[in-house]
């Protein structure tokens, strides 16, 4: 029985050159490549690859003609040198964001996609987003009108109209810095980002500046709340932990106030509650001294 | 031997094996008279009858045709149409045996069909499952060696830590097209381990099933290319390598990768 043919395996070339086309890749590979694609995206990570092309490693090593660029090892389907040439560290640094950008989009190809997996990504993209310093920043420039605001706060409640201005100056603040990613793609010869990327941006901006101002707000609110006194040793506390290299951590300051403010709290609430049973008590008394009199006189 | 025009694999198994009991009782499987009877069985005992058949035969099937059962889009590359041709005939053997046990004889339908698919293989083979992605190896009972230690030493070759990371970085795949170096971590987390046809030991697969191909180049620049495979000796060796090495499980997989990496 152990003789028993099976044809042997064989390997099929052209089976293998649709390897990538053939097989899917993990929900979390999906998610890792979102992430590592948003964090590509943000406008840090474009200023930095900016300044790198333009004043850093982008400014080194011969320059090499288009002919000698399109037979060099920097050489990428698609890309293209200026007449006048090429750095050579310029050359490697459109290699390497291309390669990193041609990983990215083939991990991305290869998703099982969905809805679950769909409305997954667009939550990595706002994570990969909301860590980025210049879009947290731009979510935060003022340009809702006051009077508005007010006027929003009337009607809508503080937290409703803290998400409306969220949205109004999140979309603003992306606007403003979708230009630093959109001029770095086309620097960086990136046909895939276009116009739609843009927009999306702006839209996760908006989503991102209506969750942050309303997040941002509630905890603006806590801290507001809290006693003068309490807030300046929280500051002076958080100063003499910088100083000598120690972890920030005020946590319990602010914690003890506002254990203090619910002992209060409850306090006032108690006394309230006795002031109003001893009143109807009063007018319980009133009342039947009032029907003793009337009985009296009618008889 | 039946007059056919053909040599079927009741034959063939006679012929490989011809001082094995089963043979005979295959061709008695195969009389008119008895394949009667079992077509006379109530419909829900021949339907019991294939289902127990298939899951006692699954893990040869699918060491044969290349784990078509795993999450995939598709049927694997090796599950071309000999391959499977070969384990549905293997299956409707061990149905007609295993009928022929349960119309003929005292046993239960379980029993019969037990008795049938260990007859016909199960008892020549273990099977082990190393890595992570579920390959199915089946591993003749003459190899030297508990299969558990088999399932060690493939388990270590497929490891992605780093030693083994840079034993694989210094062999060059034949790789797809826009590779972008991530073939190789790939078959390094879901490659697969398949028994060669003749069961002298096991070739190193993707997850489509086609083999790994090494290239490698002599100092007259001549190329070669030869498959990612492993003989059940030189796993045998390693097996006492693995139990020999002392410390914990990842000293012995990388001594045992170091020890495997000239075979490659």
């Amino acid at each position: 029985m152990v003789d028993v043919f099976v044809p042997e395996i064989e390997f099929n070339q052209n089976r293998q050159n649709t390897y990538f086309d053939a097989t899917k890749v993990g929900t979390l590979d999906v998610l890792g490549a979102t992430l590592e694609e948003t964090f590509y995206y943000n406008p840090t990570n474009a200023l930095d690859r900016f300044l790198q092309m333009q004043f850093g490693e982008g400014r080194t090593g011969n320059i090499l003609s288009p002919e000698q660029y399109k037979t060099s090892e920097y050489f990428r389907e698609g890309l293209e040198a200026p007449e006048e040439g090429i750095k050579e560290g310029y050359a490697q640094l459109l290699a390497q964001n291309y390669d990193k950008r041609a990983a990215i989009t083939q991990t991305l190809s290869r998703s099982k996609g969905g809805f679950g997996l769909g409305a997954a990504q667009f939550g990595t993209m706002l994570l990969g987003s909301v860590l980025d310093p210049i879009n947290v920043a731009s979510a935060f420039i003022p340009v809702f009108p006051a009077a508005r605001y007010a006027h929003l706060v009337k009607n809508l409640g503080l937290t409703k109209a803290r998400a409306v201005r969220g949205v109004v100056e999140g979309s603003v603040g992306a606007t403003l810095v979708e230009p630093i990613v959109l001029g770095q793609a086309a620097l960086e010869q990136d046909e895939n980002y276009n116009l739609l990327d843009s927009f999306l941006n702006v839209t996760i901006g908006g989503v991102l500046g209506g969750g942050l101002h309303v997040g941002f707000g509630k905890l603006s609110d806590t801290i507001e709340r809290r006693s003068q006194k309490t807030k300046e040793q929280a500051v002076l506390t958080a100063i003499k932990q910088t100083l000598t290299d120690q972890e920030v951590n005020v946590t319990p300051i602010i914690k003890a106030d506002l254990e203090k403010t619910f002992e209060k709290n409850l306090e006032k609430q108690n006394n309230l509650a006795q002031e109003k049973a001893n009143k109807n008590r009063r007018c319980y008394k009133d009342r039947q001294r009032f029907t003793r009199q009337f009985k009296s006189t009618k008889t | 031997m039946r007059r056919r025009d053909t040599i079927s694999l009741a034959d063939n198994i006679f012929l490989s094996e011809p001082n094995n009991l089963v043979a005979g009782d295959l061709f008695t499987s195969n009389a008119d008279t008895v394949k009667a009877s079992v077509k006379a069985l109530p419909k829900t005992e021949r339907d019991s009858l294939v289902l127990k058949v298939k899951e006692n035969l699954a893990n040869y099937s699918e060491s044969i045709s290349g784990q078509i059962s795993t999450n995939y889009d598709f049927a694997p590359q090796s599950a071309t149409t000999a391959r499977v041709d070969h384990s549905i005939a293997m299956q409707n053997l061990a149905y007609d045996l295993a009928g022929f046990y349960y119309v003929a004889g005292n046993l239960s339908l379980d029993e019969a069909v037990k008795k049938a698919t260990d007859n016909l293989i199960n008892n020549k083979f273990d099977f082990i499952t190393p890595g992570d992605a579920d390959g199915v190896v089946r591993l003749p009972k003459s190899i030297v060696g508990s299969p558990t230690s088999y399932e060690q030493v493939l388990t270590s070759v497929l490891k992605d830590n780093d030693e083994n990371k840079d034993i694989f970085n210094n062999l060059s795949f034949v790789t797809p097209v826009n590779d972008l170096g991530k073939y190789k971590s790939e078959v390094l987390s879901a490659g697969k381990f398949i028994t060669k046809s003749d069961n002298s030991g096991v070739i190193l697969v993707d997850r489509t099933s086609n083999p790994i191909i090494i290239q490698s180049e002599d100092e007259q620049a001549n190329i070669t290319q030869k498959v990612f495979e492993l003989s059940f000796e030189q796993v045998a060796s390693a097996t006492e390598i693995y139990q020999s090495t002392p410390g914990t499980i990842r000293a012995k997989q990388i001594a045992v990768q170091n020890f495997l990496k000239d075979f490659y």
